[in-house]
């Protein structure tokens, strides 16, 4: 996309009041491209006909730490898809990665589906957790490297969103006070783990007292919500002790470091010496792509369509 | 249509089965429906459904998993078969005319098609 102003496309879409009336615009337009949302965690929703086939976002696990992280599919066969779907690449555009795993049987059709279609609802759901910034709707150059398609009725992502919200709210748990806390075992968890389920022992035992509920989702490769749900029936049982997460309530344990205030610690040592060649140290931060920042950094300038600030995205 | 909506309806030609969801078994995602799906009632239902049943045993003493849960009206029976997998499972809940069907068959029937469902 060349940076259009979105307005004047015949795909732009018109102004909308929060993402979830622009994404039901877009679906009218059957618009294919992108909504990059801005904020904390923020994300990229994309499209296809109007439909959404991904939502990415460091709120929440990709189809590929859903896959990976829960062993579903090894490194190896993984990284051989990879390489296939880049190696078939007519005109420069990589081959569909899911067609590619099933393809070389590395999983079902159908089963992906499922994990696709999951990943999309929650990652809708980490979204609707962040703080809301601003919007874009910008045609894509690039599709999702994997994907469910076709993609979901924006309609029935915002209620799926709706009910998971509320449905965690009506157990005592708001989602959004449960994202601020750091969870780990209680002192009567010992005892009680004999009559656990095994997700919940898994849980029990990824829970260190430094992950949230998002944190545990993606050392365990499950879903954000399927994780506080569950954090919600082991509280129940008196199984978890939370503690306030360092973030102010509202917002994930993505939310990008602030610096501290006031001056930095007075060091006694020699001021440290670069050695020709070395590169300094914030340039090396900035290639690697830190999560802390890189991960959350505000979308680029736009490229097209639509851009609005959203005060109230939900 | 999808490769899932596809399997799901293979599930449709078994003997007595008038309808079925797909389903996350516990986030009540519903990945599919088929036929007269409603009688099964939503999908959320029956994750919580499954979630409050696994809650009672544990909390009555029992071990192990849930696999399986059944549920006979006068005019029909509903299944509901847990599908496990690396990561969290999925369930298949079915519904079978009580006329064209036994009990026994029914859940069978509903366990080798979970089994299948993701083949």
């Amino acid at each position: 996309m060349t940076g259009e102003p979105g307005l004047d496309t015949p795909s732009a879409p018109p102004a909308a009041h929060s993402v979830p009336d622009l994404l039901l615009t877009l679906r009218q337009a059957r618009f294919t491209g992108s909504v990059l949302v801005s904020g904390t965690p923020g994300g990229t929703i994309r499209l296809e006909q109007g439909l959404v086939t991904a939502v990415e976002t460091p709120g929440a696990p990709a189809v590929e730490t859903l896959l990976l992280k829960s062993g579903r599919i090894g490194e190896a066969q993984w990284a051989a898809a990879e390489a296939a779907a880049g190696s078939a690449s007519p005109g420069g555009r990589p081959a569909d990665l899911g067609a590619v795993l099933v393809a070389q049987g590395a999983i079902g059709a159908a089963e992906l589906e499922t994990v696709c279609a999951a990943a999309v609802f929650d990652g809708a759901f980490a979204l609707a957790l962040g703080r809301p910034g601003s919007w874009q709707a910008a045609e894509a150059d690039l599709p999702a490297r994997i994907a469910l398609r076709p993609g979901v009725e924006p309609g029935r992502l915002s209620e799926e969103t709706a009910r998971r919200v509320s449905l965690l709210t009506r157990l005592g748990s708001p989602p959004r006070e449960l994202a601020a806390v750091r969870i780990r075992p209680s002192a009567q968890a010992g005892t009680a783990v004999a009559r656990t389920s095994a997700r919940h022992r898994d849980i029990l035992v990824a829970a260190t007292g430094r992950r949230t509920a998002r944190d545990l989702a993606f050392a365990l490769g499950r879903g954000v919500f399927a994780v506080m749900l569950d954090l919600v029936r082991m509280d129940a049982g008196h199984l978890l002790h939370r503690e306030p997460a360092t973030a102010a309530p509202g917002v994930p344990s993505v939310a990008p470091r602030t610096p501290p205030s006031g001056p930095p610690p007075i060091s006694d040592g020699p001021l440290p010496r670069r050695i020709r060649g070395e590169q300094p140290l914030g340039a090396a931060a900035a290639r690697t792509g830190t999560p802390a920042q890189g991960a959350l950094s505000a979308p680029a300038e736009p490229t097209a369509a639509h851009e609005k600030s959203e005060k109230n995205a939900r | 249509m999808r490769a899932l909506e596809r399997s799901l309806s293979a599930v449709l030609d078994s003997p007595g089965v008038i309808g079925a969801v797909v389903a996350d078994a516990v986030s009540g995602l519903g990945h599919a429906s088929v036929g007269e799906h409603r009688l099964l009632g939503t999908a959320a239902e029956l994750a919580e459904l499954v979630g409050l049943v696994d809650d009672g045993l544990r909390a009555a003493g029992a071990e192990g998993e849930v696999e399986s849960l059944v549920v006979s009206t006068s005019r029909h029976h509903q299944v509901v078969q847990l599908i496990a997998r690396q990561g969290d499972p999925l369930l298949l809940a079915t519904v079978l005319d009580r006329t064209r069907t036994n009990l026994a068959l029914a859940v069978r029937q509903t366990a080798d098609q979970a089994r299948e469902l993701l083949a």
